[in-house]
């Protein structure tokens, strides 16, 4: 079935944004550019639905540094669900290869305490998720993971690790 | 940068400067070409910004630049070729619809949107690889009125602002995003300027404080312009013209079809007041409470702080005894002097000096809210008191609105005064906050001579009280603005009227209680033929601005009934703006360059938004002072000498040459400064320079709390005293009361009386500073005889200061 397409005038209806705010959210790499050549291109549910995320996490209150930290976040998710659910807080740091998240389980657990996971980026799609905590002997080996899974996955282009 | 080998290197992530080195986009920005004609008070400007895309792909270019906040900005348009492409007025939102439309079917467009009164956001969207655009954007603007001078200033880059944690995002877009250009340390555009200044036989000087500038004299229109053909955009450029006759107050009437439009330029002279009013108890003794708000944020550091200290200096020396003082100084916190106001004496004046003087500008961010909050809402004595408080700062904040609210909610009995330092200050926080507080604002310039401007404002808070001000337009059914603006004795305004067509009467009447005292003012009408003066833009620009800082919020955030005001605001904000064409935040300029089939390019645009370079001062980075060399040396020869020979003042001695270079040598071997240490009760004193006006600086700055002055060696010799004379005098004077400081008395009586003979001609300066010098003189004289070796005090005097040294 062919994907529903939408004019950026019919976004910005359905989604109660103004055409000013959609542009500086492609520009600021917040959403997808439209499909198409230029911009009068087309959007999808996906666009809709990306949106209304945004506009969820604003009525919560989040500044649009925080929304986007969160988004990049929840589509870095592994599909593996046994992660922690990803709808809580995020920290970036400063470190060039991972990030740092507080997970924690979702509010009907019995168990409330949290833990920290460090999040390594592989490549595009692909993340090593490992529990701050871990023994120092491990992450030696941790970091030969990432480096050979890297070299896998970038088929030779700059290793990351 | 490159440079550097060794060290650590700290890199703060808030800091919106990019390091050097960085592969910089093409700025696709040529350069800015600003024109103009200057006709009184009133200022039509032309500035035109060049864009050329000299990439491979269309581009759409967004510059963020400044403007003055009492800018009518009332024409846009855009050259591209031979083509010119007018712009209109249309709602913020829906001017941007039909851009971004008109920029998806291929065509070119163009918008200009108002972020703040004094920013703007530019998008010339869709040029193609290998053209150019011009921009057109026209102003109109009455020119402030300083003593005697008119000051035109252009501000051309917008400093990085606080903005506080909890501001909103409006629409979901950041506030940094709507009011932050790119910087970059260096820019690859400049500025170029040529003013005409229309009745220049009218003029006893031109100067500017920021820029060498040229001009032909010979000529009317005089034409300035900037000396150097393409300037760096990293500070204001101001411009001062010297009249030489007093201002006038004077009323003009336009009759359009628009209506009749009235422009009041008043001044409420202290000739026309009852010696009843200023004599009264009321001006005698104001039960006030005076709080300084300095800005210590790290925007302030280098230049600004400098100045800023100088400033809090004079006014804490000049506040009047009997009063309660305080001064409190903010960054990302705050902290006080004294944890609450404390009477003004020599105790508290011992402690203020030293600490004021100490004060850096190490207090992190521009958080001005909650230190005014603090302040305005403590509690005032016994609820009757006035309290004033006054504000030095930059004014790089964000959040203009928020303090705005905040001062006018307690505008009945607080009165806020705004004294705005440095090169790129945000005037429009400076001069918006003082209207929200009845108050009046300063601009001091880094190297400018801050103490007659300082005094100046002190004279205003501290004059008669003018309450119950009502203007009486010649005419029915009258809309003022600014309404119920804040006046002062001989402190000229403009107001300005939108009146039915039944206009006639040839006064307009003021009529106000000074110090309880019922006093009138008369203004004469002239009617205008031509719309020279384009009162009707005025009248408009005021309105808005009138609906855009009052109209809002005034019953609360979040209620409904405040939102559907706001609505209702809004609404006669946009049709105002559309009826006059007008600019305003509501509303944005928007043009098409609507392009025929063939010549349409859909594909994607390149973003290049121009960077814009950092405001030279500005959290100590480089530093502006010293470079004060006015190009006026023709006129100076017709002209009186300046005031002083300054460190950074070399106004005088540009009359030797027009060679900077050899003014700046000449300058630094000048002997001219003394720094002699004298014991007095706050430190070191000294002297700047040997004219006038750095000797009454000296004998102001001897003041104690009370109003008492000395005398000391250094002070004497600069007034050509015999200082063991007097000493001697001293030993020989003659008082009933035992407890009264002989030295004091006689050093106050004969300081006085050289002000009002020697320094007559430096009363503006000097004469509300010494009120309390000579209230307190008076006391002691009135109650007991005094004799100076057998003389009385008066007769000694004058035998004294007459025979010199």
């Amino acid at each position: 079935m062919k994907q529903k397409q939408y004019t950026i005038q019919e976004l910005s209806e359905l989604t109660g944004f103004s055409r000013r705010t959609i542009r500086y959210y492609i520009q600021e790499r917040l959403l997808d550019s439209p499909a198409g050549r230029g911009r009068g291109g087309f959007y999808y549910d996906s666009h809709v639905q990306r949106l209304s995320k945004i506009r969820e996490l604003q009525n919560r209150g989040l500044k649009l540094e925080s929304i986007s930290k969160i988004l990049d976040e929840v589509e870095a998710e592994p599909l593996d669900r046994s992660v922690p659910d990803l709808d809580i807080r995020f920290k970036s740091s400063d470190e060039t290869l991972s990030h740092e998240a507080i997970l924690s389980e979702p509010e009907s657990a019995a168990d409330t305490s949290r833990q920290v996971w460090v999040q390594y980026p592989v490549s595009d799609g692909v993340a090593l998720y490992v529990r701050r905590d871990i023994d120092v002997r491990q992450r030696k080996k941790i970091d030969q993971i990432l480096r050979l899974a890297g070299a896998i996955l970038n088929k030779g282009e700059d290793n990351r690790g | 940068m490159d440079n550097i080998q060794t060290g650590l290197l700290i890199v703060d992530k808030s800091c919106p400067i990019p390091l050097p080195g960085k592969k910089a986009a093409p700025v696709p920005l040529t350069g800015v070409r600003v024109t103009g004609d200057i006709l009184g008070r009133a200022a039509r400007i032309k500035v035109s910004q060049r864009f050329m895309n000299r990439e491979k792909k269309p581009i759409e270019a967004v510059y963020r630049f400044p403007l003055p906040e009492s800018a009518a900005v009332s024409s846009f348009s855009a050259r591209i070729g031979d083509r010119t492409i007018t712009g209109r007025i249309e709602e913020r939102e829906k001017a941007f619809d039909i851009y971004d439309e008109a920029l998806s079917q291929g065509h070119g467009a163009f918008l200009m949107d108002q972020e703040r009164p004094n920013i703007f956001t530019l998008s010339v969207g869709n040029l193609k690889p290998g053209t150019e655009a011009v921009i057109e954007v026209e102003y109109a603007q009455l020119l402030d009125l300083e003593g005697r001078k008119f000051r035109f200033s252009l501000p051309t880059t917008i400093s990085p602002r606080y903005i506080p944690s909890d501001m909103a995002e409006d629409d979901g877009i950041p506030e940094s995003a709507r009011i932050h250009p790119e910087y970059a340390p260096d820019v690859p555009y400049g500025l170029s300027m040529s003013l005409n200044i229309h009745n220049s036989t009218l003029l006893e000087s031109i100067e500017s404080p920021s820029h060498p500038i040229s001009f032909d004299m010979k000529d009317d229109p005089a034409v300035v312009s900037l000396s150097s053909e393409s300037v760096r955009m990293d500070r204001d450029f101001i411009l001062y013209m010297g009249r030489d006759k007093a201002y006038e107050g004077k009323a003009y009437r336009l009759k359009t079809p628009e209506g009749t439009f009235i422009q009041l330029d008043l001044l409420l002279g202290k000739d026309a007041i009852d010696r009843r009013a200023s004599d009264s108890p009321e001006a005698a003794s104001p039960p006030k409470e005076v709080v300084f708000l300095i800005d210590c944020s790290g925007s302030m550091g280098g230049d600004s702080i400098h100045e800023a200290k100088k400033a809090l200096e004079i006014c804490t020396r000049a506040l009047e005894p009997g009063s309660d003082f305080n001064i409190v100084r903010f960054g990302s916190t705050f902290e006080a002097l004294f944890a609450n106001p404390m009477p003004y004496e020599d105790k508290t004046l011992g402690k203020a000096i030293p600490y004021l003087r100490q004060m850096r500008a190490d207090l992190g961010g521009t958080e001005v809210f909650r230190p005014l909050e603090h302040i305005l809402e403590s509690d005032r004595g016994d609820g009757s008191r006035q309290r004033t408080v006054i504000l030095i700062t930059d004014g790089q904040v964000a959040n203009e609105d928020q303090v705005m609210q905040l001062v006018r909610s307690h505008s009945s009995h607080t009165s806020l005064f705004t004294i705005g330092i440095g090169a790129g200050c945000n005037e429009y926080c400076i001069k918006a906050l003082a209207r929200a507080g009845n108050g009046a604002s300063e601009f001091i310039y880094p190297g400018e001579r801050i103490e007659s401007k300082v005094l100046r404002l002190f004279q205003k808070i501290s004059d008669c009280v003018l309450t119950e001000a009502q203007i009486a337009w010649p005419a029915q059914k009258v809309t003022e603005a600014p309404s119920r603006p804040a006046l002062f004795l001989d402190s000229p305004i403009s107001v300005f009227a939108r009146c039915d067509k039944s206009s006639r009467g040839d006064t307009v009447e003021i009529s106000a209680k000074v110090n309880g005292q019922a006093q009138r003012w008369e203004f004469p009408v002239i009617d205008l033929e031509d719309t020279s003066l384009p009162i009707p833009l005025f009248w408009a620009r005021e309105r808005i601005r009138d609906l855009e800082e009052r109209g809002e919020g005034a019953l609360g955030p979040g209620s409904r009934q405040a939102d559907r005001k706001a609505k209702r605001v809004e609404e006669h904000v946009v049709e105002l703006s559309k009826r006059f064409g007008l600019l305003s935040k509501s509303t944005s300029y928007v043009a098409v360059e609507e392009r025929e089939e063939k010549d349409r390019s859909t594909g994607e645009l390149q973003l290049r938004k121009v960077p814009v370079a950092v405001t030279a001062g500005w959290h100590g980075i480089g530093s502006i002072r010293g470079t004060r060399v006015p190009a006026n040396y023709e006129l100076m020869l017709a002209c009186e000498a300046p005031d002083s020979f300054h460190e950074f003042d070399t106004m005088t001695l540009a009359k030797l040459s027009i060679d900077n270079a050899d003014i700046r040598r000449r300058a630094s071997a000048f002997p001219f400064r003394s720094r002699r240490k004298r014991d007095d009760l706050f430190g070191e004193v000294h002297i700047d320079g040997g004219t006038d006006f750095d000797i009454v600086l000296a004998i102001l700055a001897t003041q104690k709390a009370g109003g008492g002055m000395e005398i000391t060696e250094e002070i004497a010799e600069q007034l050509n005293i015999d200082f063991d004379a007097f000493k001697n005098a001293v030993t020989n004077l003659n008082v009933e009361n035992p407890s009264i400081d002989a030295h004091t008395l006689l050093s106050t009586a004969v300081l006085l009386h050289l002000l009002e003979t020697r320094f007559a001609a430096l009363s503006h300066m000097w004469s509300k500073v010494v009120k309390k010098s000579r209230k307190w003189l008076e006391k002691i004289t009135d109650h007991h005889d005094v004799t100076v070796e057998n003389k009385r005090l008066k007769d000694w005097i004058e035998d004294f200061t007459a025979s010199g040294k």
